[in-house]
């Protein structure tokens, strides 16, 4: 079976194919205008699993490969001969190929790198006689490649850089211009993004010490010299008594856009000008050997070092002054922050103050006008600063261990000498350093926190509740963020040894570096045109400079995995998704049924796939349900930015069983919700939800179904349930008032296996309480069950079907206003349905293996629906 | 990525284990069995089974056929053999292998089952197109190697456009049905088609030089389209595949639970070398950037 072919025609027309097999096969064959076929040439093997592209370089004198074996190989058509092997094989399959780096007869390159299915290769032009290219995989990155071909040898080819481009699974579509460097990826999640591959666009340099730093004389001590002298002294020995301390980078400050200072243990401080790629020593001070801290007011050309022995030293780079003034603590100044303003604030170790000063500038060399004030520790001893945010209204702190305390500054004129919190929060959001604070530049009064487990949190003024707390699982350690000229919000720090910036609006990785990890000095230039890095890894400084725009996102995606349930709440004009990659969207629908995806926000809660998502009635709650018993509730706000916390889980004590939650419903009661839920251990719940009570949860009843998994759960009202399972059964359960039980009313079969789909019409005024179920079923059935209520109990009065209502499964029934619905199959059609049961029309869609449906009102009073599986699409229901 | 959603190890799992099935699939034929009478044979008779690795229809095979039926199995992958059955190392997508079951076979085959099933991509056309391909492929070698009146069971994907296949099914076939038994999951687009009594069309012989492809054009000349009739197979009181058990912690003897493992564990995956690559580079990937 073929998988993958390629065509080239020469320029005397004869045709040449490549076709890769489902054995790793790549069979080549000719064929020439006026002959009768075709004529097999060559059997390329060395893949050791299915291949999945194949490519000439535009010249046919390479074959380009990858495979399920997770190799990309580049295979030399004109020098190999594998004539010999051209014959017809008796037998199919897998030849087994010796060696661990031999790519197989006629395979001149073969790269390793690839962590899952490489889906695509392409030739890129060489360079400096590399043959370059470019592949994508499963794995969500591109790689580009490059090797110096040596004829009749396998070269390992090394990986030239490579980009994690998109979410969930798989890239699999790209083109590549080769004149502007830039190639443009479309992957499973929806999201087609460009991005600039131009090795120019990228620097990257380094040094060791010794090549910027001039040789200082080696402070050398007696103990030093006894033991050069001491010939007969062991080598340990030596070694023991030499307590010289070579000289090493220590810290470095960013200047601004294009100089970034060092600092050295020996006191130095270096001044790098980066498109100049010059060094220039500033100074040597005493004070700050061993020990210095060092931040810069970025543009400015203003640096503050804190020192050794307490002193915090401003340096004005451009005018070449430095002044050193007393930082106010004990010993050693233990961090330093610089603010917006002329402010800073400086630490000492376990001070039970800290010291802010505002600095004024003078011209020349006359000393700055500085203006000091003590904030009181709110925990001495406990609070340590890792992080501040100085305005000339308020300093916020934010500590090693998860604190937060709020001063606000006293007028630039009062006597003022030191000042308490205003307010202090420990452990604000559990033990974890915080990295950054920051404001919202577009709404002041929200406060956005990063901390070093990888969760950035925003909060309202001054009360510092919690409106949005993220894990965006991007950037494992998150040490700061910033936001784009268009107010995107970045947020950076490391990922295994990377470096990242990640844009949080376009959930993609607009930077990412190899740096070694987190542990090391480093600093970041947020500067969203060219940002730089610089970084300490293996005793060397290292400098990588990259210039915007990198990447641009031309179609935003949604899910990265197919979509299995989706939630509308009219009120708000929000649709909810949840697919099978663990995570929820809530996106707006505009009124003409068009997704606003730019405007959509990702929730990463779930640790298996979302099974089921209900809105509260006023939009106000999400309720959404998973594998291993999970249920959450989430508090929605609607906004430019929509707000999402998390705001319960319901408590399940810990099990092997791992039960999924399948069916869900919600409805309000008495001030809080009802929940009933639908498990795949069979049984049936029904819980009362109250946020603001002590005891959020309650399970108000449960039964058992029976040993089949249960898939849909309906309340009819506060006191009766629907439910739905496999065994084709739909049965309504009552809690009786006074057991607090769940007592089973009615049974019956109406589908021959699973029930994927149920919805409950009522007629919408019918005085006797009559409803109608529709379901539809894994047997391609669509069913209308019609009941009432009489006599304290619901009694089944008709039932119809349509048998073969789709081709294949029926995953979900829309009612529509006329008692109609829509269905969607899995067979990709969707259908519009009377009353009555009878066919209105139906129309194909595009959307791959559909998960659910959801009906959305539309301008002028129109009905709309929306399809979700792998993709999302929207119809109106007129036009179906 | 999270766990996926759904329980690997459910009933049937524990249940293969106990009696001895290489695999739970072995329950989805004989559930289908338990509906069509597909293997009740009063003679001796003669079965291919289409990618039948590891084995657990073929074992259902010689347990359930009459003493003295063939029994040929086949599949890309090496299987252990089973008393009985005649294994074959095979691709079903190649021409050499008609000849091969013909060697074996020795006579015209009364059944043909196909569980056939490719690595799946996530990519829903291809994965449909080569689905569908190896369908394709198994109903050429049905076609060739059944009598006339013989049936044939085979995987089939319900996703778009398998009514086309039906349409196409039903033109060599008295009666196809669509099946899907308790032990396949509701939650998996999988089902069988089960095709009785093949009666090839006058005047055409299956061969491969002229194979039959996917799609017969009607009157109108649009691609003829059937929905086949739905059939839920096995027992409504049958162990549910997605059902997840409430477990007890620990087992009537009290010891903690162990949990179960995959019947037969899956053979050497074609990516083994690219992650003894990686261990070999340590743990990072083969050096990034520069
Ligand atoms: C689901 S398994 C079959 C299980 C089997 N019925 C049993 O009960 O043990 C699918 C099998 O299809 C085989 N297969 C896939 N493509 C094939 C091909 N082209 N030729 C032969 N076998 C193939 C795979 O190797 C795999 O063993």
């Amino acid at each position: 079976m073929l998988y993958a072919a390629d065509v080239y025609v020469s320029d005397s027309g004869e045709v040449t194919v490549a076709a890769g097999t489902v054995f790793g096969e790549i069979i080549v064959w000719t064929w020439r205008r006026g002959a009768e076929g075709g004529r097999i040439v060559k059997r390329l093997r060395g893949h050791e699993g299915s291949v999945f592209a194949v490519r000439f370089d535009p010249g046919a004198r390479w074959i380009a490969s990858c495979s399920d074996d997770r190799t990309v190989r580049v295979w030399d058509l004109v020098s190999t001969d594998a004539e010999a092997e051209a014959a017809e094989r008796a037998i199919t399959g897998f030849d087994e190929v010796k060696g661990e780096a031999k790519g197989g007869r006629g395979c001149v390159a073969m790269g390793w790198g690839h962590q899952a299915r490489p889906w695509g290769v392409r030739f890129l032009p060489e360079e400096n006689g590399e043959v370059r290219l470019a592949s994508i995989s499963e794995d969500l990155t591109a790689r580009f490649w490059g090797f110096v071909p040596k004829i009749g040898e396998t070269t390992l080819m090394e990986t030239k850089n490579s980009w994690m481009l998109h979410q969930g699974k798989s890239i699999w579509a790209f083109a590549l211009d080769f004149e502007r460097k830039i190639m443009a990826t479309g992957g499973n999640d929806g999201r087609v993004g460009i991005l600039d591959y131009s090795d120019d666009a990228e620097i990257h340099e380094e040094w060791a010490l010794e090549d910027v730093v001039p040789p200082t004389p080696i402070p050398t001590d007696d103990e030093a010299e006894r033991s050069e002298e001491s010939k007969q002294a062991t080598e340990k020995v030596k070694r023991k008594k030499k307590k010289v301390k070579p000289n090493a980078f220590r810290g470095y400050a960013v200047v601004d856009r294009e100089r970034f200072v060092a600092t050295t243990v020996y006191g130095q401080i270096m001044l790098y000008n980066i498109p100049a790629k010059t060094w220039r020593l500033l100074g040597t001070w005493e004070s700050l050997k061993n020990w210095s801290i060092v931040s810069g007011w970025q543009g400015t050309g203003i640096v503050a070092v804190g020192d050794n022995e307490g002193k915090l030293g401003i340096l004005d780079i451009n005018n070449g002054c430095d002044w050193w003034l007393d930082a106010g603590g004990r010993g050693k100044v233990a961090e330093l922050f610089v603010g917006d303003t002329a402010g800073v604030l400086t630490t000492s170790v376990a001070a039970p103050s800290f010291t802010i000063h505002s600095i004024r500038l003078q011209d020349g060399d006359a000393a700055p006008i500085r203006h000091t004030l003590s904030l009181i520790s709110p925990a001495p001893q406990n609070f340590s600063p890792t992080s501040a945010l100085i305005t000339k209204r308020q300093v916020i702190l934010g500590s090693r261990t998860g604190d937060v305390a709020i001063y606000s500054l006293p007028a630039p004129d009062s006597p003022t000498q030191e000042i308490t919190a205003t307010s202090y929060h420990p452990a604000l959001y559990g033990t974890d350093t915080i990295t950054s604070l920051h404001l919202s530049p577009t709404a002041p009064e929200t406060l956005l926190t990063t901390s070093f487990s990888g969760v950035y949190t925003t909060h309202t003024l001054p009360s510092l509740s919690a409106t949005n707390i993220t894990k965006p699982g991007n950037v494992t350690v998150i040490t700061g963020l910033f936001f784009s000229p268009t107010n995107e919000l970045h947020i950076f720090g490391f990922r295994g040894t990377k470096f990242i910036v990640h844009n949080t609006c376009t959930a993609a990785d607009t930077l990412s570096i190899d740096c070694g990890g987190a542990h090391r000095s480093w600093k970041f230039s947020p500067d969203t045109a060219t940002p730089w890095l610089v970084w300490l890894q293996a005793g060397k400084v290292h400098l990588h400079r990259s210039f915007y725009p990198r990447r641009t996102v031309l179609k935003h995606g949604a899910h990265g995995r197919e979509i299995k349930t989706a939630a509308y709440a009219p009120s708000t004009r929000l649709l909810a998704t949840g697919a099978e990659d663990t995570t929820i969207r809530i996106t707006p629908i505009s009124a003409s049924g068009a997704l606003r995806e730019n405007a959509a926000v990702t929730v990463k809660k779930h640790t298996t796939g979302v099974l089921r998502l209900v809105w509260s009635a006023d939009g106000a709650r999400l309720f959404s349900s998973g594998g291993l018993e999970e249920l959450f509730v989430f508090r929605v706000r609607p906004g430019p930015v929509i707000g999402v916390v998390l705001e319960s889980t319901l408590p399940v004590p810990p099990s092997e069983a791992e039960t999924r939650i399948c069916g869900l419903d919600v409805r309000s009661h008495e001030g809080g919700y009802l929940l009933a839920t639908a498990m795949s251990d069979g049984l049936v719940k029904m819980w009362a939800y109250h946020p603001t009570a002590e005891k959020q949860w309650r399970l108000v009843a449960q039964t058992v179904y029976g040993t089949c998994c249960v898939l849909q759960a309906r309340f009819i009202d506060a006191r009766a349930v629907v439910v739905a399972a496999t065994d084709g059964h739909i049965a309504i359960y009552q809690l009786h008032p006074s057991m607090g039980e769940l007592q089973q009313q009615h049974r019956h079969r109406v589908h021959q296996s699973g029930i994927k789909a149920l919805c409950i019409t009522a007629p919408p005024s019918s005085g006797a309480e009559e409803i109608t179920i529709l379901t539809g079923g894994d047997d391609c059935a669509l069913a209308a069950t019609t009941f009432l209520y009489a006599r304290g109990a619901w009694h089944m009065t008709l039932c119809r079907d349509v048998q073969s209502a789709h081709a294949a499964a029926v995953i979900d029934v829309v009612p529509i206003t006329g008692g109609g619905a829509v269905t969607v199959g899995v067979d990709q059609r969707v259908g519009v349905w009377s009353a009555e049961l009878e066919r209105r029309g139906g129309v194909h869609s595009l959307v791959a293996d559909p998960g659910a449906a959801v009906r959305v009102g539309l301008e002028g009073g129109r009905e709309g629906v929306v399809v979700v599986g792998v993709g999302i699409e929207s119809w109106r229901v007129d036009e179906i | 990525m999270g766990k996926s959603s759904k329980d690997k190890r459910d009933a049937y799992y524990r249940l293969a284990k106990e009696q001895g099935y290489r695999a739970r699939s072995a329950y989805k034929l004989l559930q289908l069995n338990e509906t069509f009478n597909l293997l009740s044979f009063s003679t001796p008779a003669r079965v291919l089974d289409l990618c039948a690795a590891p084995g657990s229809w073929s074992q259902v095979l010689s347990r359930t056929l009459p003493p003295g039926s063939k029994i040929v199995a086949l599949d890309l992958q090496p299987m252990t053999a089973i008393a009985g059955v005649v294994t074959l190392q095979a691709d079903i997508t190649h021409p050499s292998t008609l000849p091969l079951i013909a060697q074996h076979l020795e006579g015209k085959a009364d059944l043909v089952i196909c569980d056939g099933a490719p690595d799946v991509t996530g990519l829903h056309d291809l994965d449909e197109y080569v689905q569908s391909s190896l369908l394709l492929s198994a109903l050429n070698l049905a076609a060739c190697a059944l009598r006339p009146g013989g049936s044939f069971v085979a995987k089939v994907f319900r996703g778009r456009d398998v009514d086309v296949l039906f349409a196409q099914l039903r033109c060599v076939f008295e009666r196809v049905t669509c099946a899907k038994p308790r032990s396949s999951r509701a939650s998996s687009i999988e089902a069988f088609v089960v095709c009785e009594r093949y009666a090839p069309p006058d005047g055409w012989s299956p061969g491969l030089e002229k194979p039959l492809d996917w799609g017969v054009p009607t009157h109108g000349g649009a691609v003829a389209r059937e929905v086949a009739a739905f059939v839920a197979c096995g027992d409504l009181e049958a162990a549910d595949s997605d059902a997840t058990s409430r477990l007890p912690e620990v087992n009537v003897d009290g010891r903690k639970r162990e949990s179960i493992d995959p019947v037969q564990p899956p053979t050497a995956p074609p990516y083994k070398r690219a992650v003894e690559m990686r261990k070999a580079l340590g743990s990072g990937v083969a050096a990034v950037g520069k």
